[in-house]
């Protein structure tokens, strides 16, 4: 914007001017050339017309009044003498008065028009300046400072404040004492977290806006000390809104992608994992059988032989649960469902655990024609087995554990009840999360701590819900759901 | 079936060497390659009765082996996999695989295997001849052939037997087991996913709508129903 001098001084010269080229014209038509009224009259309106679109009204004024001075003095009869009682006199004058408001009128809009023009212009190449910056802004977090700083350039704003809702932050460009003389920056923070939900300003030096989009606050703005019009400000918020919220969609696809690479390679990595492990237990496997079941060995050899093949399927029995174990962990679950009846679930885990329930009491109660439940068989059996190994884990070796099932809306629930000393309730929310352990148990109990927060998952991954009923010597009661079957003609292959 | 002859192709040296040493233990003639593009290779020159073919190798995986191999062989093909994951059992199946095993298996259990899947099981033409025919199908019994239309589509054997217990036992459901028991052996019947495998591409090849089969009907959670035309039955029509 070009520097420009005080309006008062301006009007005080051009005024001066106005008289000076008066009393040269006067000089001119009187003295030298002798013109008669007419010409006279003519040349003081062309002077009045030249201050008026020109110099503005004032300067157009002082020129309208003292044409009227010197024409009455010089060029009327009774000339040298001023004669106010004359028609001509009111003639001239309102004929000098009405030329020079006219003109000056119509020039100062034309004027105005150029130059609110010019300003629109500069303005749009500004706003054009300034979206074109924030597009290179790649993180929501990084472009919220960007843009208090490309707003403090673009616009030659000595002073902006950028608010962002969803950092609950303030950055600034500028001192802050022009946004609110003699306020602190705190203050100015909190009048930016106002006007961004929507509130007033009342008395600010400064201009605040609110910055949203489709009616969802985003941030809010302070500009001081620049004359920016409000379409220009409200184009500066819009544009602010749009790459905010560019911005934070494109964070949200990378994290999705970052997920998406992540889960594969842990995929790729275990299967890799599997893979290894799996195929010198596959050479063994096969060497071992083949010579189990080739010919007869003495009882010494037989046995030993034994139990190599069963250490095998032992160790290949462990990767395949710890693979899948880190599957689940790693979020990645694929189901096989298949209907089974529950007791074959009950009596598939309790067998697994044949060792762990040595000498142990466990009572099984399944109601007579309990529907089957049409779940992953090995995911299914892996949760009871793991809410049967909590249960031999924390109760004494002398109190029993209960197994039953009951129908419920569509779902089977099976329950695990032992009689230890339960849960304490502070302590209930929590046995799901990963790695928890109880309070009394942190230095005796063995395991990886993954346990029920697997079992969760599994059970959430079939729709259904695990939950625990307890309370400090009552002893923890552990349900889960798993989906029923349909009954036939429910369901398609 | 002694002195069958067996092709593994499997990247890792100790299963090779593991089981040439078991198999030819048990009179089977054993021979190794140790990748798809080698196994192909072999399979050009020489005969085999049963390749077993590791999924997961380097270069030429198992399932791009197995289809190859399919274009020109009706050899039985049992699939080694160490994922028991059901997306892999059909993926290993729809490349034309007659069956799959997870590693690791057992010597007893993989001999077994390989015996249901050497078995061709004996067809006894029917009654009323060795063809069954029906609206421009026909199922040659005596040369293992069926022809669409008049035009020749080429069968793998267990779709061959499988289309052939279904065609000479129609009109009645058959259930999952006794279809794999009756195809697969005795050790079969689980393998559910086996049939709905090989009865879709027998739709595909013989089916005018496969997506909306008119000869093999599913019998939800029961098993298969052939529906044929010309034979007059005292059971329902679909």
């Amino acid at each position: 914007m070009p520097v420009r001098s005080h309006p008062l001084i301006d009007h005080v010269v051009y005024s001066l001017l106005a008289l000076v080229t008066v009393a040269a014209v006067t000089y001119l038509d009187f003295h030298l050339l002798d013109v008669n009224n007419s010409t006279a009259a003519f040349s003081y309106l062309l002077v009045v017309l030249g201050f008026a679109t020109r110099a503005g009204i004032e300067a157009s004024v002082t020129a309208s009044l003292a044409s009227v001075f010197c024409y009455n003095f010089f060029f009327l009869p009774p000339v040298g003498s001023l004669n106010v009682a004359d028609p001509q006199n009111w003639v001239a004058l309102i004929a000098f008065l009405v030329t020079a408001v006219t003109a000056s009128h119509l020039s100062a809009q034309a004027r105005k028009q150029a130059q609110e023009a010019g300003a629109g212009r500069r303005e749009m190449s500004k706003l054009y300046e300034f979206s074109r910056a924030l597009m290179l802004g790649d993180s929501e977090r990084k472009l919220a400072g960007q843009i208090a700083q490309q707003i403090a350039s673009v616009f030659q704003a000595p002073s902006v404040a950028f608010y962002s809702i969803s950092e609950d932050k303030v950055y600034h460009a500028g001192p802050v004492e022009p946004l609110l003389e003699s306020h602190s920056s705190t203050e100015v923070s909190a009048i930016l977290r106002v006007v961004a939900k929507g509130g007033e300003v009342p008395n600010a030096s400064a201009r605040f806006s609110a910055v949203s989009l489709g009616g969802r606050a985003l941030g809010s703005l302070g500009v001081a000390g620049t004359q920016v019009s409000d379409a220009a400000l409200s184009a500066i918020c819009q544009l602010a809104a749009i790459a905010m919220e560019r911005a934070r969609v494109q964070e949200a696809v990378n994290r999705t992608e970052f997920t998406r690479q992540n889960e594969r390679l842990k995929s790729t990595l275990l299967d890799a994992l599997a893979h290894e492990f799996k195929t010198p237990l596959t050479s063994i496997k096969a060497a071992i059988s083949t010579v189990l079941s080739q010919r007869s060995h003495d009882e010494v050899e037989n046995e030993l032989l034994t139990i190599v093949e069963e250490e095998a399927d032992r160790l290949t029995e462990l990767v395949t649960e710890s693979i899948k174990i880190a599957r689940i962990g790693a979020g990645n679950i694929q189901l096989q469902r298949q209907p089974f009846a529950v007791t074959e679930l009950v009596s598939a885990a309790l067998g697994k655990l044949k060792n762990l329930c040595d000498g142990r009491t466990i009572r099984v109660s399944l109601p007579e024609g309990l529907a089957e439940v049409d779940a992953d068989p090995d995911l299914a059996e892996l949760v009871l087995r793991q809410l049967l190994v909590n249960a031999l884990k924390y109760s004494p070796s002398s109190a029993a554990i209960q197994v039953s099932a009951e129908e419920r809306d569509g779902w089977i629930a099976i329950q695990v009840a032992d009689n230890g000393p339960g849960i304490p309730e502070v302590e209930q929310a929590s046995v799901f999360e990963k790695f928890y352990r109880g309070q009394a148990d942190r230095q005796r109990t063995t395991g990886t701590g993954m346990g029920l927060t697997i079992a969760r998952e599994i059970v959430q991954a079939h729709g259904g819900e695990i939950w625990l009923e307890s309370g400090p010597g009552k002893g923890a009661r552990f349900s889960f759901t798993l989906p029923r079957v349909l009954a036939t003609g429910e369901m398609t292959e | 079936m002694t002195n069958a002859r067996i092709f593994v192709i499997d990247d890792e040296p100790q299963i090779r060497r593991v089981m040439k040493t078991s198999l030819t233990a048990q009179g089977y003639i054993v021979m190794d390659a140790k990748s798809g593009e080698e196994g192909l290779e072999v399979l050009r020159r020489e005969h085999f009765d049963l390749v077993l073919l590791d999924m997961n190798m380097p270069g030429m995986n198992g399932l791009e082996t197995c289809e190859q191999i399919r274009r020109g062989s009706d050899v039985a093909i049992i699939m080694l996999t160490v994922r028991n994951q059901e997306a892999d059992k059909i993926a290993a199946l729809d490349a034309g695989a007659d069956d799959y095993i997870t590693k690791p298996f057992s010597m007893p259990e993989l001999m077994a295997r390989i015996r249901a899947n050497l078995r061709r099981i004996p067809l006894s033409p029917l009654s009323d001849g060795s063809v069954i025919g029906f609206d421009g199908i026909e199922i040659n019994v005596a040369t293992r052939q069926v022809t669409v239309q008049g035009k020749e589509v080429r069968f793998t054997p267990k779709e061959f037997e499988l289309l052939y217990y279904l065609a000479s036992n129609p009109n009645i459901a058959i259930p999952h087991s006794k279809l794999l028991q009756a195809i697969w052996g005795p050790d079969y019947g689980r393998e559910v996913v086996y049939l709905h495998v090989f009865v879709n591409q027998i739709r595909k090849k013989i089916e005018p709508n496969p997506a909306k089969p008119r000869y093999i009907i599913s019998e939800p959670r029961v098993g298969y129903r052939f529906y044929l035309p010309t034979k007059t039955s005292s059971l329902e029509n679909p």
